[in-house]
């Protein structure tokens, strides 16, 4: 669907994006991660026909996006992260000017922009002025924007900063439900945990590159060169401690009253084996368990900061 | 058919304002004072409080010179921020992204400045009409004084919105498009007469009919005056430019070059201008 192919952009002599290449299939919601200057913004810029390459290719649906960015205007639907409305103009004459500049016929807009009011939940503002509208609010009717000419391709570039936690489930709620309508999601944050449960795969970029690229739980694993593992129990504590010190896989052992908590370097079938030969023992576990690897550490320790 | 929506956008926004009807009350008011002090000055000039035709004459051409002088003075602040304005607004990127042609977007924005001044010069006819009661100036030039405005306002309206284009700020925009209009009006004229002089000193005839009609022929003070004269009967263009100084036999009158030079030099700013926002213009670098 859409393929970028060791993409350059220079600013004079600043490589902001430096030969980034990626490809993003029909239906994904690709999450677009990074720190401040990684490059988020000038990609999908670029993607949206924004911008000029420095060097490299876009392509949409094999289509050459940097040739003939007129042929893809109406499949893509972009979402700059800083946007700002006009005075004097109420929510659905603003709707109705995009719908205009998508050259949509006047008999059918009515229908599509209720509709899009409707899915971002602004229907009750209808009336009221744009600039008049709460931030959140102003974000919603952006994304309702970069819909109004149904585009197979979304660019949303983080859509939910600035906006207080409410807004924030809001807003996913609204992009879940773009989800279901099949629209592939390119969608850029600074906060990966916000965009674990929301996107299929994820793609970490610094420095102009991607550093990581997969479904959030390879990238986890990826990452993490070590799993930690949980064990509550309710007794036989020396029992298990001897058989978890015999395992060749198992590190720093820690122990606590009724826990122990340890790295371990195996995989999956390595895990089942250990939990069937402390079942054996018949030690009363309570709870076995992975921890889940704190997302925010993990973009820490990728994305060192500029160096 | 569909009308451009820029325009549709533009229009719908600046009349809904207090701004629109303010602009109008303040333009027909300062124009209507002007020309009754003007008829007032005449009529206390002359002995028997009686109307000279020649006296008409006078009032519409000073009346016809204040419009000119306002509608030269309003363009650039109605132009200068159109296309700067969706930049500091961040609104840009977004028309820039449609279906829309960079093209349209411009002329979108251009017409819908003309027209408010369109809406000025034509709230301004009753003011006019009653010097037509008089009697004395013929149609014809009226005519082709109101498409003298038009093509002047397009001329400096393209050249504010060049100026929106290539400036960031709107008011970097409105000084440099005032600074153009000054060099058109008043730097083409200094310059011609730095040049006669220098043509005399030099022993020489002056300046040819032509040299002089590419050098100032362009200024919209003068074209406005060639228009303006034949009605006045007076003849300042011919006294101010060596017409009789004239070996490439040049036929063409000061106005009719001027509404050519201002067509042309519209054209140019405003395919500038598109060159200038369209995102992904010339090769990639
Ligand atoms: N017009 C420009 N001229 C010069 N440098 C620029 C320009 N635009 C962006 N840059 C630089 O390119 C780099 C990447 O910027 P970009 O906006 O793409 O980052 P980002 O990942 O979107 O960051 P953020 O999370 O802050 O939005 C930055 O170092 C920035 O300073
Ligand atoms: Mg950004």
């Amino acid at each position: 669907m859409l393929e970028i192919k060791n993409l350059v952009k220079r600013y004079g002599k600043f490589t902001a994006v430096n030969n980034l290449s990626l490809s993003i299939n029909e239906g994904e919601i690709f999450g677009f991660v990074g720190p401040n200057g990684a490059g988020k913004t000038t990609t999908m810029k670029i993607v949206a026909g924004l911008l000029k390459t420095s060097s490299g290719k876009v392509f949409i649906n094999g289509i050459d996006a940097t040739a003939h960015p007129s042929k893809l205007r109406e499949k893509i639907g972009y979402m700059p992260d800083f946007f700002g409305v006009y005075d004097n103009l109420k929510v659905d004459e603003y709707m109705d000017f995009y719908a205009g500049m998508y050259k949509i016929p006047y008999k059918e807009r009515p229908t599509i922009i209720n509709n899009l009011l409707e899915l971002v939940d602004l229907s009750y503002k209808k009336d009221a002025y744009v600039d008049s509208l709460s931030r959140g609010m102003k974000q919603r009717l952006c994304l309702a924007r970069s819909l109004i000419h149904n585009p197979d391709i979304l660019i949303l570039d983080e859509p939910a900063s600035g906006l207080d936690p409410r807004a924030r489930v809001e807003m996913k709620e609204v992009l879940k439900q773009l989800k279901n309508l099949g629209k592939t999601i390119i969608i850029s944050s600074h906060i990966l945990p916000e965009l674990a449960e929301l996107c299929t795969v994820i793609g970490i970029i610094e420095n102009g590159q991607i550093v990581a690229h997969g479904s959030v739980n390879q990238i986890m694993q990826k990452l993490t060169q070590k799993r930690v593992i949980k064990i509550r129990l309710l007794d036989k504590m020396e029992e298990l401690i001897t058989i978890l010190k015999e395992q060749p896989d198992i590190h720093d052992i820690f122990e606590k009253t009724d826990e122990v908590e340890f790295d371990f370097e195996g995989d999956d079938n390595r895990l089942a084996l250990l939990l069937k030969q402390i079942m054996g023992k018949e030690i009363p576990i309570v709870s076995f368990y992975e921890k889940e690897g704190n997302l925010e550490d993990i973009f820490m320790k990728i994305t060192k900061g500029g160096e | 058919m569909m009308i451009n929506p820029v325009l549709r956008l533009e229009l719908k926004t600046k009349l809904r304002t207090w701004k629109a009807p303010v602009l109008l009350l303040v333009y027909l008011t300062i124009l209507a004072g002007f020309g009754s002090l003007i008829l007032l000055a005449t009529l206390y000039r002359s002995y028997d409080n009686s109307f000279d035709p020649q006296d008409v004459l006078t009032v519409y051409a000073l009346l016809a010179g204040c419009q000119m002088g306002l509608i030269i003075l309003l363009i650039p602040a109605l132009t200068a921020g159109t296309i700067s304005g969706e930049r500091e607004r961040q609104t840009l990127d977004l028309l820039l992204i449609t279906r829309v042609s960079s093209f349209s977007i411009i002329m979108g924005k251009l017409i819908a400045s003309i027209s408010q001044i369109m809406l000025l010069i034509f709230a301004s006819i009753p003011i006019f009409s009653v010097i037509f009661i008089f009697g004395g100036v013929s149609l014809i030039n009226i005519l082709l004084l109101f498409l003298y405005y038009a093509v002047i306002s397009i001329m400096l309206g393209s050249i504010g919105i060049f100026c929106s284009t290539y400036f960031k700020k709107t008011t970097v925009a409105t000084v440099v498009s005032y600074l153009f209009i000054l060099i058109f009006s008043i730097g083409t004229l200094v310059v011609y007469f730095i040049m006669q002089e220098y043509s005399y000193m030099t022993g020489q005839n002056g300046l040819t009919y032509l040299q002089s009609i590419i050098l100032v022929g362009g200024n919209p003070f003068l074209g406005f005056i060639s228009i303006i004269q034949n009605q006045v009967g007076a003849d300042i263009i011919n006294y101010l430019l060596n017409v009789y100084n004239n070996p490439n036999n040049v036929k063409i009158e000061l106005w009719q070059f001027n509404l050519v030079f201002n067509s042309v030099v519209s054209i140019i700013m405003i395919l500038l201008s598109v060159i200038r926002i369209r995102p992904l213009a010339g090769k990639n670098r």
